[in-house]
């Protein structure tokens, strides 16, 4: 008999992902709307990462610190789609280029609210913004951010107030 | 490092991060359901994705099951001695010597005779004349290849 979060998720349980859902779903998204800077991406990298779960259940049986692990594979969906999303924006560039030289406008994807601080977010260096977003957006500890990044506690906490330093300076 | 230290140290920053948060586009109201309607798709097609093989375990014991048998062949190919031993003029290197490089022991009373090959994968080929003993070639054999070189001298 299943117990645990993770046991029911590995069995396809859908009341264990609708748990699983409820639990993590907004901090995920949050996190994925500051690292992507898209509601629209961060609802795509969600159901995405959500349906990865889904396909390779049968291994979260053994996984012991499950939001660590979720975080984890976020991070990984959402650098897979920023090195895609690079190469479409040489393409939009290029084709917003050739729309304004006939005179017409090209229509970005929808954007998260523009003031100062999205802007400095935005400006941080990719490590420091990325622990910003696991710890405010997140909810996670140190702890668990080195463990979704790979890195170690002092470095997250570095990275971390490196950010927040940068961000006192440039807020008023 | 703790947590504790955040408090401190976010000051201000969280307020004015979840401030900002307020302002941010509201997330689809349909996407718990876009979700989960995904996920019980994947669950009642798919098959599960068995969990990956270790291959990185896999990989590791072949490198450490190479490492640990390295040192035998680098023993039997001690590829130094040995070029030493293919390319010195035998006024040099003395037939025993070449001979201790690749492994082939040989008789100390001189009797003519050739002694065991001490190593594995050596192999040594005795040609011997009535009095003397011609030491004509040892074969050394490696991982990818067969060095095959001639001494051809007497003992």
């Amino acid at each position: 008999m299943a117990h645990t979060l993770g046991q029911r998720l590995s069995i396809g349980d859908q009341e264990a992902f609708a748990a699983l859902y409820d639990r993590l779903a907004l901090r995920l998204l949050r996190t994925a709307a500051t690292l992507t800077g898209s509601v629209t991406e961060a609802e795509d990298v969600v159901q995405g990462l959500f349906v990865e779960l889904a396909r390779g259940r049968a291994r979260l049986a053994d996984v012991t610190d499950l939001e660590a692990y979720v975080f984890t594979m976020l991070r990984h969906a959402i650098s897979r789609r920023s090195r895609r999303a690079a190469v479409g924006r040489r393409a939009l560039a290029a084709l917003a280029d050739a729309r304004q030289r006939a005179g017409r406008l090209v229509q970005g994807p929808p954007a998260l609210a523009d003031d100062g601080l999205a802007r400095a977010v935005a400006a941080l260096p990719a490590p420091q913004r990325e622990v910003l977003a696991l710890k405010f957006d997140g909810g996670l500890t140190f702890a668990e951010i080195a463990v979704v990044v790979g890195a170690s506690i002092n470095t997250v906490a570095s990275r971390y107030r490196y950010a927040l330093e940068k961000l006192r300076a440039v807020l008023p | 490092m703790n947590d504790m230290h955040d408090c401190d140290a976010d000051d201000g920053i969280r307020g004015l991060w979840n401030r900002h948060r307020a302002r941010l586009p509201r997330f689809d109201a349909a996407h718990r359901e876009t979700v989960l309607a995904a996920v019980a798709d994947v669950v009642a097609v798919e098959p599960v994705v068995p969990a990956r093989r270790p291959v990185g375990l896999l990989v590791a014991a072949v490198a450490a099951a190479i490492l640990v048998a390295l040192p035998s062949w680098l023993a039997v190919v001690s590829l130094p001695a040995l070029a030493r031993a293919a390319t010195a003029t035998p006024a040099a290197v003395s037939l025993s010597a070449r001979a201790e490089a690749v492994g082939v022991a040989l008789p100390a009373d001189g009797s003519g005779r050739l002694a065991a090959v001490t190593r594995p994968h050596a192999s040594a080929v005795e040609d011997r004349a009535p009095g003397r003993g011609v030491l004509r070639s040892i074969d050394v054999h490696t991982l990818l290849d067969k060095t095959h070189f001639t001494l051809g001298e007497t003992f």
